[in-house]
């Protein structure tokens, strides 16, 4: 009996499966992305700077493929903070979690509805910033649930005092003061807030 | 003669108005200014106090104090009642900030019982701590250090070694400046490129007005 038909069946399955393991990865590692916030859509950008996407997902459509590479992508809308974050695809399937800060823009409408209770923790913690100092420049951070303001004393608009600032956190929908206000909010005296949180209320008023 | 002696009294007050704000300004572009070509060299020395002789000029230095100096080869001799005396030639040949630790072996009981007090005691373990640093990894980590200090009219910016971290590896940034003029302190630190978040700062002749 002939080997022949055998031995070129063989090859033409091995062929098939390099072909097909070849157009596999020419298409790129399969990518799924675990977005936090529902209905958002999520654009896959090449590079910091393009304009154009390459790809976009959805809550719906959570999973492209990508070839290995650094890719960046942004949350899309005016909810969300417009910045873009890098993730790498490697050699295996990966996962990448989406889960963006609000924009300065949607923070800022947010800020009057919290406004009184932030209010009522500060003066409750602190009964002299009532009578002695005002909150100036209060804004919300992250995801609202941080707050950040200068406290100024009231004092003629000619004399020279030193600014505080005040950091408050919102927990269980209560707003708590975090530590007492500091002329510079470091991490070694605000350790459980956020740096980058602490670097955008040292640069208030600036 | 009247008005004679009327226009001397106006010359006179106009001059003196002049002083107070000539004297001022002066001292505030000296300040400046003064610090231009000079380099920091920060001095860690056991025991604590000592007289630091250059040439004609003594002066009496003590543990973190920083000298300014010029570039070029310093004889700079460090003695003190009961210690021996240590001579050093420090030789400044770039901008780069530098530190010299200085010890002074006690010669009798007296000189030794000083030594065992508490601030010799800090002063011995930073200079043994400052024997085992690499230089560079200390600025490298403390990139702020090679900036200081600053020494204008209303603010002085300064660093000392934290004695709470043994490595000896990091710094407190010490400033002394008026009430209401901390904050333009933390600006002039940001305008170095440095941010301040991740520092540890200390203000001098200042109680936080808020309990903790």
């Amino acid at each position: 009996m002939s080997k022949k038909p055998f031995v070129i069946t063989i090859i033409v399955i091995v062929a098939i499966a390099g072909v097909l393991a070849i157009i596999s990865a020419s298409q790129g590692r399969s990518t799924t992305f675990t977005i936090k916030q529902p209905a958002t859509r999520v654009a896959i950008f090449r590079t910091k700077d393009t304009q154009q996407p390459i790809k976009t997902v959805t809550s719906d459509q959570p999973t492209i493929r990508l070839k290995e590479g650094t890719y960046y992508f942004a949350v899309q809308g005016d909810k969300f903070a417009p910045e873009r974050k890098e993730f790498i695809v490697g050699d295996a399937n990966a996962t990448v979690i989406v889960d963006p800060d609000y924009s300065s823009s949607y923070l800022a409408n947010l800020l009057p509805a919290e406004i009184g209770a932030i209010n009522t923790a500060i003066t409750a913690k602190y009964p002299q910033t009532a009578r002695d100092y005002e909150v100036v420049d209060g804004r919300l951070y992250k995801k609202g649930e941080w707050f950040g303001a200068i406290i100024k004393q009231k004092v003629d608009p000619r004399d020279i005092t030193d600014l505080y600032r005040i950091i408050l956190k919102k927990t269980d929908n209560t707003w708590q003061v975090v530590n007492r206000p500091e002329i510079i909010a470091t991490t070694r005296l605000f350790p459980s807030v956020p740096p980058e949180v602490l670097q955008a209320i040292n640069n208030i008023g600036e | 003669m009247n008005q004679n002696r009327h226009h001397n009294i106006i010359i006179i007050i106009l001059v003196v108005v002049a002083l107070f704000i000539i004297i001022p300004f002066s001292v505030f572009i000296a300040s400046v200014f003064s610090n231009k070509d000079t380099v920091s060299v920060s001095l860690v020395i056991a025991p604590q106090e000592v007289t630091l002789t250059e040439g004609n000029k003594k002066q009496t230095v003590s543990s973190d104090d920083v000298l300014q100096l010029s570039p070029g080869t310093h004889k700079l001799e460090f003695s003190k009642e009961n210690f021996s005396t240590v001579t050093k030639e420090v030789t400044i040949d770039s901008h780069d900030p530098t530190r010299q630790s200085v010890f002074l072996e006690p010669q009798n009981d007296e000189a030794t019982a000083e030594l065992e007090t508490e601030v010799n005691q800090m002063a011995l373990q930073g200079i043994s701590d400052l024997e085992h640093l690499d230089e560079e990894d200390f600025y490298e980590k403390n990139p702020i250090a090679a900036k200081l200090p600053i020494n204008n009219y209303l603010t002085k910016i300064r660093y000392e070694i934290d004695p709470s971290d043994a490595s000896g590896s990091s710094i407190i940034i010490i400033v002394d400046a008026y009430p209401g003029y901390r904050h333009a302190a933390i600006t002039r630190i940001k305008s170095l490129g440095i941010d301040p978040t991740t520092l540890n700062i200390q203000f001098i002749n200042y109680t936080n007005p808020f309990q903790l």
